[in-house]
């Protein structure tokens, strides 16, 4: 079916043949590859087996180079990915490609019985000849030919290979420097956890006359609470997190960053995040002392983490843009229509967000604060009403079929949990009963009226057009391609914790978009959806479902 | 679209490296024996209540993640020319 009939019917075009091909043979090696590394263990005790056999205890290394170094090479890529994807399907329109996949799964086979002989029996089984580690790495690696011979012709790897040196030797230098990174920071695990319990048990002297600290443990606190700092625990996380946005940010605002200034931010962005994880834990000693064990155990031991990278990550952000050591040009005063757009459609889920993360870590059990989150996204929707003046604000029957159909789906794939064994007043809000009508009415009216709008704005309104064009208010909802729908729902989905059920309602309010052609219908479908879970919930006593 | 779709993927698929850390990181101490590591330890004898405290809480990453997405985007369209 051509463009031109897809645009005509109304009716969302249909994935092309070379991209149903390349999505089918990546999920089929993620399965060989899953299958083998999970049933196969390279790193068991070689025994009585012959001397190379401990070699192959290497092999997890090579797969995690070959990984980074791939995510390199597409990374690297990534401006002329488009370019070399058309070239790549032109070159291989009469590619045979079925007599390639048939080698390839014999092949497989193959290498999966030389695995199996090497790392499945007894390692005084293993044969002692030095040919077997030969001929397992020729078959991994012919299995590995085939499967992209099998996506492409040999001619188009050919090309890309001799056009594409460069970016390969680059490539093959950052896997290598990944594995040599990771090597490096869990060597200095160690190290920087015993800094971390000195400066929490300095800290803590600070206000407690009484500190308790064991060094050999890496356990310090007082005497009614006592944190264990884990390597892990020791800022490490927190680092790689801020790094992360804080190189996004970079990379994403570098025509308005001076450089090579604004690359101070990641020392600084690490150093910070260090800190912040010292003060982390030495609030959590604190409020496990001083206020609540409970509390302390609870959401502040959950959230604090993310709170701390939060505050680093955006504050940084947030002042390098205003600061002209690190700016090009401060924004401008004046904010252009469409940013206004943008901030009415996304800063009320941001607004929702951020109040469930402050008051899940003030909570130390059930979700009593869930009415801040209604009265905060709210007060957020007034205060951007202007920008949703030219919405249509309608609804239809369509609308709410959608929304009914979504119910079905979600009840079905996400079954309640037996409603004796969860009790509302135990699990959701430990709250007196006369307190638990109150919240049962906000938790009605956030899921219903307020929750559906804020998260519908953002999805459906912002991410799904802008996946489409940069320019996203002049995307009508007919232009939505089947792409932009997807990931726009896998989003949706990742946000609410449960992929496929919020997957497929996500991709079920996009329908409803694109079939009516405006907001509303998506945001009165998950409106519907939203109302019958609730009626269901309080009817059948099924809590789970607003866990 | 293309263009933008691959963008898109490509940082879908950081942000799952980045996520994968973490993981790695909370899964490795569990499999290390380190009892207790998602929370209490119960009453220590005289020694009080005890606490490994991980720094990220896969479980909650949503919502944080979310926040830094969405301020990213807002902060990006400031400085997009229309």
């Amino acid at each position: 079916m051509n463009p031109t009939t897809t645009k005509r019917l109304g009716i969302l075009p249909t994935l092309p043949a070379h991209a149903l091909r390349g999505i089918s043979l990546l999920a089929l090696l993620g399965v060989e590859l899953l299958t083998l590394t999970l049933g196969f263990d390279t790193q068991r005790p070689t025994g009585a087996a012959p001397r190379w056999a401990g070699w192959l205890g290497y092999a997890p290394t090579g797969l995690y180079i070959g990984l980074a170094g791939g995510a390199a090479f597409l990374v690297l890529l990534g401006p002329r990915l488009p370019t070399l994807w058309q070239t790549m399907c032109t070159s291989s329109r009469h590619h045979r490609w079925g007599l390639w996949l048939a080698g390839h799964l014999v092949a497989c086979g193959g290498f999966t019985c030389v695995t199996a002989a090497l790392l499945a029996g007894e390692p005084a089984a293993v044969p002692p000849s030095l040919l077997w580690p030969v001929v397992w790495m020729g078959s991994g690696a012919t299995v590995l030919l085939l499967w992209l011979g099998t996506l492409a012709t040999p001619r188009f790897w050919w090309h890309l290979a001799s056009q594409e040196a460069a970016a390969v030797l680059a490539a093959s230098l950052v896997g290598v420097g990944a594995w040599g990174a990771g090597q490096l920071s869990q060597a200095l695990w160690a190290p920087l956890a015993q800094t971390t319990f000195w400066v929490v048990g300095s800290l803590l002297r600070l206000v407690y006359p009484e500190v308790h600290s064991y060094p050999a443990e890496q356990v310090v606190g007082t005497a009614t609470f006592e944190v264990a700092i884990a390597p892990a625990c020791s800022g490490y996380e927190g680092v790689g997190c801020v790094m992360f946005l804080l190189t996004l940010y970079l990379w994403l605002f570098r025509a308005h960053l001076r450089f090579p200034q604004a690359l101070m931010l990641l020392p600084l962005g690490a150093l910070a995040s260090w800190v912040a994880n010292a003060l982390r834990l030495t609030a959590l000693v604190a409020l496990g002392t001083s206020v609540s064990p409970a509390l302390a155990q609870g959401g502040f031991h959950s959230q604090a983490g993310w709170i701390a990278f939060l505050l680093v990550g955006l504050g940084v952000m947030t002042v390098t843009q205003r600061c002209a050591l690190f700016t090009v040009l401060p924004p401008a005063p004046a904010i252009p229509a469409h940013a206004q757009y943008a901030t009415a459609l996304l800063g009320p889920l941001v607004v929702l967000m951020a109040t469930r993360v402050l008051t899940a870590a003030v909570s130390s059990g059930g979700d009593w604060l869930y009415p801040m989150r209604v009265v905060t996204t709210g007060l957020a929707l007034w205060a951007c009403r202007q920008g949703y003046r030219r919405l249509a604000w309608t609804w239809s029957w369509h609308a709410l079929g959608w929304g009914i159909a979504v119910w079905g789906v979600w009840l079905v794939l996400e079954p309640a949990a037996p409603p004796r064994s969860l009790g509302l007043a135990e699990r959701l809000v430990p709250l007196p009963p006369g307190l638990i009508a109150v919240w049962i009415g906000f938790r009605v009216l956030g899921s219903v009226l307020i929750i559906p709008v804020a998260e519908e704005l953002a999805f459906r309104g912002y991410v799904l057009p802008k996946l489409v064009a940069t320019d996203f208010p002049a995307v009508r909802p007919s232009q939505c391609t089947w792409w932009a729908c997807l990931l726009s729902s896998v989003l949706f989905g990742v946000l609410h914790g449960r992929w496929l059920a919020g997957t497929l309602a996500g991709l079920g309010y996009a329908l409803a978009l694109r079939q009516r052609g405006h907001l509303a219908a998506a945001v009165v479908a998950h409106m519907t959806t939203n109302a019958l879970i609730a009626a269901y919930v309080l009817s059948q006593h099924a809590w789970s479902l607003w866990l | 679209m293309r263009r933008r779709g691959t963008k898109i993927l490509v940082l879908v698929g950081l942000c799952w490296l980045w996520l994968a850390g973490p993981v790695c990181a909370q899964n490795n101490q569990g499999n290390q024996g380190n009892q207790g590591n998602q929370g209490n330890q119960g009453n220590q004898g005289n020694r009080g209540t005890r606490v490994s405290a991980p720094e990220i809480d896969v479980g909650a990453a949503a919502g944080a993640l979310t926040i830094a997405a969405g301020v990213l985007a807002i902060l990006r369209e400031r400085r997009r020319r229309p």
